[in-house]
């Protein structure tokens, strides 16, 4: 037992019996206001001294203990509950169809037709690509849906706030003075001129990491990858130059209008291409998309441009973020 | 194909048409509130594209619903939306409320978001629009689940819009408990994968059938519902896990309370249902025990969450507390686990939607009235200012006690009905008298508070406020459909039995 | 191989639990930097590259960056310098 919850345990039985020695804490605070003899009546004097009532009592122990209990429960609870989670689940886990065994649920039609003709159906020699945006596209559309969804978020709290002249027409309403505490905030990012290593570096790899980003999106279709892991890529090579050359370099060929007009155009274009590929499927047209030699760049329809699409989302939005978060604007 | 071309290209077109509003306008011009009108615009049209939906599957010959493969492949392969009867009337009472809402607070909009936030507040409407559509219709669970974050994010996001400390607390608050239900929605997505091998909704039912037959996998089946259903009930507020929504619904701007409280909850319900009745089938739920459990949470929401309202000083607060209360209402028609108690929490979905958002938009139009204070105290005889307002106010409040003749008499004369027919009648019976006194209990005094006024604000001898147009269309239209509901549910409840006979 | 795999796996709970555990924020975004890292050699292990190429740009590379940023942004790093240089000058003198 620790001499904490020995404190704890001894101020808990001084306030159940009432009449025991009052605490040092308890004390200090009677004591706080010092008012000066002459300026106090007697009658306050009275109600100075009087038993305190059993509410009191209660405030007063909150305020003193309060905070230490509840991150006792807190803790507490948290790992009774993380325990009782984990436990279950593993159990549960244990209970599932073995890993990688034959005769699971899990190897059914569905797979076999995903592997057996996925080639030949949708043209893509990555079959991860073909389920992800030929079988299951309506799920990758919404995937993308959702990046954008986050950057609309992102841009709308971080960005839009700290314009001078946006503040609403009336200030009352919106929460009184507090709205001021989003204001922007001074950039983080100190250049440095005489960085030559980083330029050095950066001056050599950067163009590296872009045919990179660009090899992986063009090859969705036929090697792993494809528009997500791309787009990733090839932000981290915005990232970078933005580090070594500044924000106001990356500024000049791509700022916030061009970054929503992009991503909005890509995703359009997105939207519009497959939207027209589910009507004619749903109505059992033809869609007239040629699927190409398996192998080759062009082939796989709809595959490739849509991967070009998603590399432009993910890659403005993974910079449009990092830039959100360190300089408050893109 | 019985129905005609058009109907059975509806549930694209909706989820589809609001997706591409929601893309387009960031690069849309941001004066004379272009993004705004677009966004009606669209609701406008989804609207009446559900109703000729409704309509076209009402008098077709027998009850039908259609699977809408979304793609070239064919169901196990490729993606599915189902629509029926039930599905279209959500599809038209959210587009609906939604609209409403947004045209209700057209100005209180305004008044607390700057221009350049505005243009992006309508994407996220738009795509929260989308993805309630999506939820409706979605017949594959993976589908469902990408559509749930894009909803959790949405919604996170339209409560933070109004930037100041509490709101940005609430919404943060909101997201941690939001991202905790999907991650469990998740991992019980996967669980269900890995013991059915399908992500369909139909598929995966005769593969479940099948396992709880032969008795295999019966443990893992029961936790993968328990997740679900637990990650699906953080997010639309069941009691124990609730304490977010007051926060986030109470602090936010008129609007986005309304969406939320109204339609944003009843997604993930929908979910739900759909859920107890396509994936698990009913006799599987009550073999796993699931419905009681449901039962009771939902009784504990009715009292508690009538409970923590009676609490309430701020007036928007209060009426989030009520959401929680009526959440519970929905649960227990569901726990009720017959084709009777799943209509009756159909038509209190519907009843909430649009009675809801009333009461939001006609609280928000009360504080405007006095000086945008939003204590009890502060609204005493603004009734006499905002009388649009008040009338929404009292019609929403005589709604939620169930006073005969409102939309909440409704449901609630249903669940009572669906009631008697299940063995927990009695509790039933007793959660929905005792729910209702309390409801009354915290809403009389409210409708007390802002009837009595003083003199000076009876006879006029105050400041006028303008009450703009697009506000009193939206209170009478939200009147006009609570008696409508109120009134003639008989039809509307026999609409949705059949649709949710023909669900699984 | 399989004892390569079960390496890497233990590694794996071990940063989860880690990342729970300490104190330091700097200290757990690393940690979790580097469970990404090792996720993503296991996946290629399971036999998905796909997988493995995200989660190593997205889990590993875009994730800590914006950690960073936000720790940043509040302060956290500084105070931990602060900490780490009032420490070391106690211990000096």
């Amino acid at each position: 037992m620790n001499d904490g919850l020995k404190k704890f345990l001894l101020d808990f039985y001084n306030w159940v019996t009432g009449n025991g020695a009052r605490t040092e804490n308890e004390d200090a605070m009677t004591e706080l206001p010092p008012v000066l003899p002459f300026t106090m009546e007697p009658d306050k004097i009275q109600s100075r001294f009087h038993e305190k009532t059993l509410q009191e009592r209660r405030k007063d122990w909150i305020n003193l203990h309060g905070l230490s209990v509840f991150s006792i429960l807190y803790r507490s609870f948290s790992i009774i509950t993380c325990v009782v989670i984990v436990g279950l689940l593993l159990i549960t886990v244990s209970e599932l169809p073995p890993f990688g065994d034959e005769n699971n649920p899990a190897n059914n039609e569905v797979i076999d037709r995903y592997i057996k003709l996925g080639g030949n159906e949708t043209g893509a020699q990555n079959i991860v690509a073909g389920m992800i945006l030929d079988y299951r596209a309506f799920d990758t559309f919404g995937e993308s849906a959702v990046l954008f969804t986050g950057a609309v978020s992102v841009l709308m709290i971080l960005s839009a706030a700290r314009r001078k002249n946006d503040e609403p027409k009336n200030k009352l309403h919106s929460g009184f003075n507090d709205r001021n505490f989003l204001k922007r905030a001074p950039p983080i990012h100190e250049l440095k001129d005489d960085d030559a290593i980083l330029r050095g570096v950066a001056s050599l790899s950067i163009p590296a990491i872009i045919l990179m980003g660009c090899v992986v999106i063009i090859n969705g279709h036929l090697t792993p990858g494809g528009g997500f892991s791309g787009g990733a890529v090839l932000s981290t090579a915005l990232i970078l130059c933005a580090n070594a050359y500044g924000f106001k370099k990356v500024h000049e060929f791509f700022n916030e209008r061009t970054y929503i007009f992009s991503s909005s155009s890509a995703l359009l274009i997105y939207a519009l291409s497959k939207g027209y590929s589910f009507f004619t499927g749903a109505n059992h047209i033809e869609s007239g998309i040629p699927i190409g030699t398996i192998g080759n760049i062009f082939s796989a329809g709809l595959i490739l441009p849509l991967n070009i699409c998603v590399g432009i989302i993910v890659a403005g939005t993974l910079y449009g973020v990092y830039a959100l978060f360190s300089e408050g604007e893109i | 194909m019985t129905v005609k071309t058009l109907a059975y290209n509806i549930p694209f077109i909706s989820i589809f048409l609001m997706m591409i509003a929601a893309i387009i306008t960031p690069v849309l011009p941001k004066r004379h509130r272009i993004p705004e009108k677009l966004s009606c615009i669209c609701l406008f049209i989804v609207a009446v594209l559900s109703g000729y939906l409704i309509y076209a599957l009402d008098t077709a010959n027998g009850d039908i619903a259609f699977n809408f493969p979304v793609g070239h492949y064919p169901a196990p392969w490729g993606n599915e939306l189902r629509a029926g009867l039930l599905e279209a009337v959500l599809a038209f009472c959210y587009s609906i409320a939604m609209l409403l809402s947004l045209t209700g607070n057209f100005q209180s909009t305004a008044e607390d978001i700057p221009e350049r936030r505005r243009s992006f507040y309508c994407v996220l409407m738009n795509l929260l629009a989308a993805s309630l559509l999506a939820l409706t219709y979605a017949n594959d669970i993976f589908t469902s689940y990408v559509f749930i974050e894009i909803n959790t994010i949405a919604a996170c996001s339209i409560v933070a819009v109004k930037n100041s400390a509490s709101t940005i607390r609430a919404a943060l608050r909101y997201l941690i408990m939001s991202l905790v239900g999907s991650g469990l929605v998740l991992i019980s997505i996967c669980l269900l994968y890995d013991l059915t091998g399908h992500l369909l909704m139909q598929p995966m039912h005769t593969k479940i059938i099948e396992l709880v037959k032969n008795g295999k996998y019966i443990f893992p089946l029961t936790v993968s519902l328990a997740l679900i259903t637990a990650g699906l009930a953080i997010k639309s507020a069941l009691y124990p896990f609730s304490f977010w929504l007051p926060d986030a619904h109470g602090s936010s701007t008129n609007a986005s309370s309304a969406v939320l409280s109204g339609l944003v909850l009843k997604g993930h319900i929908f979910l739900i249902i759909k859920l107890f009745l396509r994936v698990f089938g009913l006799d599987v739920i009550e073999a796993l025990r699931m419905d009681k459990v449901i039962f009771i949470l939902g009784v504990t929401a009715m009292i508690m969450g009538s409970v923590h309202a009676l609490k309430q000083l701020n007036i928007k607060r209060m009426i989030a507390w009520s959401s929680v209360a009526q959440v519970g209402y929905i649960f227990l028609g569901l726990g009720l686990n017959s084709v009777e108690g799943i209509s009756a929490a159909c038509l209190h979905i519907i009843v909430h939607a649009c009675v809801k958002p009333m009461l939001f938009t006609s609280a928000g139009g009360l504080s405007a009235a006095a000086d945008h204070l939003k204590s009890l105290h502060d609204l005493l005889g603004t009734f006499y200012i905002n009388k649009w307002a008040g009338l929404g106010f009292v019609a929403g409040a005589c709604s939620m006690m169930g006073i005969p003749g409102f939309a909440g008499f409704a449901s609630k004369i249903s669940l009572t009905m669906a009631s008697f027919d299940s063995p927990l009648i009695i509790w039933s019976l007793a959660a929905l008298a005792l729910s209702s006194v309390l409801n009354a209990l915290y809403y009389v005094p409210a409708m007390i508070a802002i009837l009595t006024g003083t003199d000076e604000k009876i006879h006029g001898v105050h400041e006028k406020i303008i009450i703009p147009l697009s506000f009193k269309i939206s209170i009478g239209m939200f009147i006009a459909l609570n008696f409508y509901l109120g009134l003639r549910f008989v039809p509307l409840l026999r609409l949705i039995m059949r649709g949710v006979n023909i669900f699984g | 191989m399989l004892i390569i795999e079960w390496l890497l796996l233990i590694f794996l709970i071990v940063c989860a639990v880690a990342v729970s555990i300490t104190k330091n924020l700097l200290n757990a975004v690393i940690i979790f930097m580097s469970y990404s890292l090792v996720m993503s050699v296991i996946w290629v292990l399971l036999r998905s590259p796909d997988l493995a190429i995200t989660e190593a740009a997205v889990g590993a590379g875009v994730t800590s960056v914006l950690f960073f940023l936000a720790l940043r942004r509040i302060g956290q790093m500084q105070r931990d310098n602060d900490k780490n240089k009032k420490i070391s000058e106690a211990s000096k003198n």
